[in-house]
């Protein structure tokens, strides 16, 4: 046995403790359902190099990337799971909270084709179907207002400890060309969703 | 006592209907001809982007334990009778059968097609053919690229602008835009047979800068003075050019004949899959002549139905259709109707791509896991149904 070997039996024998095996087990059962469902291969078929890739392109739009960025706590979560390389103890002492959380138990009972039919009749609406084909247009739509900008200047503008008086915000509103345009803006969208709402 | 169910074809019709009958009051038996099932749509992937993806499986490995399955091609087909004869000789008795034996490309119909397919390939046939798509638009640096339908009927309506869309990208992607003019001809009045999908499809071929010829009724090709010549007699001049194949039914000899229509595929009626005259006899997907779209969703669908006619319910196709439509860079869009509503005008979305990636990753475990898709699709479906996003997609 090589060295290398026996460093991960001994990070094994660490991890794989009397008092995990009862959540190994549950887990191994949960497994098992899964496989059982066809949810194993389909994790297995999605997990293929092309499809990821495919996906990454439809997924990451202009708008997406952009509100990524705006998640900045992301990089940091990621950079703190990669100085923590010790997975397989990691993996089993999450199990382990799982089950005393009783979650394990909760995923053994929701890995069933009828459960998980009652949840796509509840979640897959034509609502649904709509948002998720528009979303990349919607996000792009976002981004192209710079909303993320728009909403700090806002804030801030608004926050100034002397509240703009009546006439004031009239006059912005009159003088301010940029203003007039996002008012209109709404003005359009108000109408448009009106459209939308007129008796057929 | 259980009922004998002889399927003919393990392909995504007959593999599914299979899937879909409980082994304890059923003895099921597919019969193909191959042991390989195929995932046809992806032939466009192999043809304008190169994928080397596996795009085949082996039957019985998607079949459940206990149904068994035969490597043979059927012979012939006695319906009165309830008999089935495979090549090798073989009788095989049945209590229901279900054909599902596709459709497949016919290249007598077009003066030099063969020749053609064999020079520019395809990509409704073979794996092979659809290399020789890559191939030839991998060797075309300037001139004309065509693509042609070549009459009707053909699988997947979407696929001949797919390919037109998908190489019009490929050709902008190597730089050659501008010294390879793309060419869609078509025997139809407009681009796409239907109107509300052509309105989101014709906008695109202009932005994209892509001619198209209608009411171009292929007759020949005379690929030594490279032309297409219409039945009109109008030419066509291209450098490389894709024919898209019309297709012809069942190779099967079926008895009685008059089940079969001209061109092969069996008349069934358009709501239960029985077969013209016989209650215990099935056709599903594309070598029925029910008119549908041929594609794998609607074979799908009937295979579903069917499967619960066979356990007693009075299931009915509603003629529903749902056509991934690939448009080239990263969109896509589907094409949806049912026998009561026209196509729904979707407007092209990369979600919309990016399901049709999903679902093609994801195709053989919903073959081999009903129990767990079929509870999703029926709610996707419904979901989506044409009179619901007809309101939305106005």
């Amino acid at each position: 046995m090589s060295e290398a070997d026996l460093a991960v039996a001994e990070s094994l024998s660490r991890a794989l403790r009397p008092e995990s095996a009862r959540a190994l087990a549950k887990f191994a059962e949960i497994l098992v359902k899964a496989d059982e469902m066809g949810l194993l291969d389909t994790l297995r078929d999605l997990l293929d190099g092309e499809v990821l890739g495919e996906g990454a392109k439809s997924l990451l739009s202009t708008g997406t990337v952009a509100a990524l960025i705006n998640l900045d706590r992301i990089s940091a979560v990621l950079e703190a799971l990669a100085r923590n390389a010790d997975a397989v103890a990691k993996a089993v002492s999450l199990l382990g909270a799982l089950d005393r959380s009783g979650l394990l138990s909760l995923a053994s009972g929701l890995a069933e084709p009828e459960a998980l039919g009652e949840a796509a009749r509840a979640y897959m609406t034509a609502g649904t179907f709509y948002l998720l084909n528009e979303a990349p247009k919607m996000l792009d739509g976002l981004a192209s207002m710079r909303i993320a900008h728009a909403l700090d200047s806002a804030l801030a503008e608004s926050r100034k400890a002397q509240a703009p008086g009546f006439l004031d915000a009239l006059n912005a509103l009159m003088l301010d060309e940029d203003a007039r345009r996002g008012l209109y803006f709404f003005v359009a969208l108000l109408k448009s969703i009106g459209a939308s709402l007129r008796p057929k | 006592m259980k009922k004998r169910v002889v399927v003919i074809g393990g392909g995504a019709g007959g593999a599914i209907l299979a899937n879909n009958l409980p082994l304890e009051d059923f003895e099921v038996t597919v019969v193909d001809r191959s042991p390989y099932h195929y995932y046809w749509p992806w032939l466009l992937y192999v043809a304008f982007r190169g994928s080397r993806r596996p795009m085949r499986r082996e039957i019985e490995s998607l079949l459940k334990p206990g149904i068994n399955f035969i490597q043979s091609g059927a012979q012939s087909v006695d319906l009165n009778n309830r008999k089935v004869v495979l090549e090798g000789g073989k009788t095989l008795d049945y209590d229901y059968l279900v054909i599902a034996t596709g459709s497949r490309p016919t290249y007598g119909q077009i003066g030099g097609h063969e020749k053609a397919v064999e020079k520019y390939g395809d990509y409704h046939s073979t794996v092979e053919n659809a290399e020789r798509v890559w191939k030839s638009i991998n060797s075309l640096k300037q001139g004309t690229f065509a693509v042609v339908v070549g009459g009707d009927p053909y699988r997947c309506p979407p696929s001949p602008l797919e390919g037109l869309f998908l190489a019009e990208e490929f050709f902008r992607s190597r730089g050659l835009r501008d010294r390879v003019r793309v060419v869609f001809a078509v025997p139809y009045p407009r681009p796409y047979p239907a109107e509300p999908m052509n309105e989101v499809v014709e906008p695109l071929l202009k932005e994209r800068g892509v001619e198209y010829i209608t009411f171009f009724t292929l007759d020949r090709i005379e690929d030594d003075r490279k032309v297409a010549v219409s039945m009109e007699g109008e030419e066509l001049k291209y450098d490389a050019l894709v024919v898209i194949p019309p297709h012809v039914g069942t190779d099967v000899k079926i008895s009685p004949e008059d089940v079969l229509t001209t061109d092969r595929f069996i008349q069934a009626d358009k709501y239960t899959n029985n077969i013209k005259g016989f209650d215990d006899a099935f056709v599903i997907g594309d070598a029925s002549a029910v008119p549908v779209a041929k594609t794998g969703v609607t074979a799908h669908l009937q295979a579903e139905v069917v499967a619960k006619r066979l356990q007693g319910e009075d299931a009915r196709n509603n003629g529903r259709t749902n056509c991934p439509f690939d448009l080239g860079y990263g969109l896509g869009t589907f094409v949806i109707s049912d026998y009561r509503n026209p196509v729904v005008k979707l407007p092209p979305s990369r979600f919309s791509h990016m399901a049709k990636m999903l679902f093609a990753a994801t195709y053989w475990d919903m073959v081999r896991y009903p129990e767990l898709w079929n509870p999703i699709f029926e709610a996707y479906f419904d979901a989506t149904e044409p009179a619901k996003l007809a309101r939305i997609y106005v």
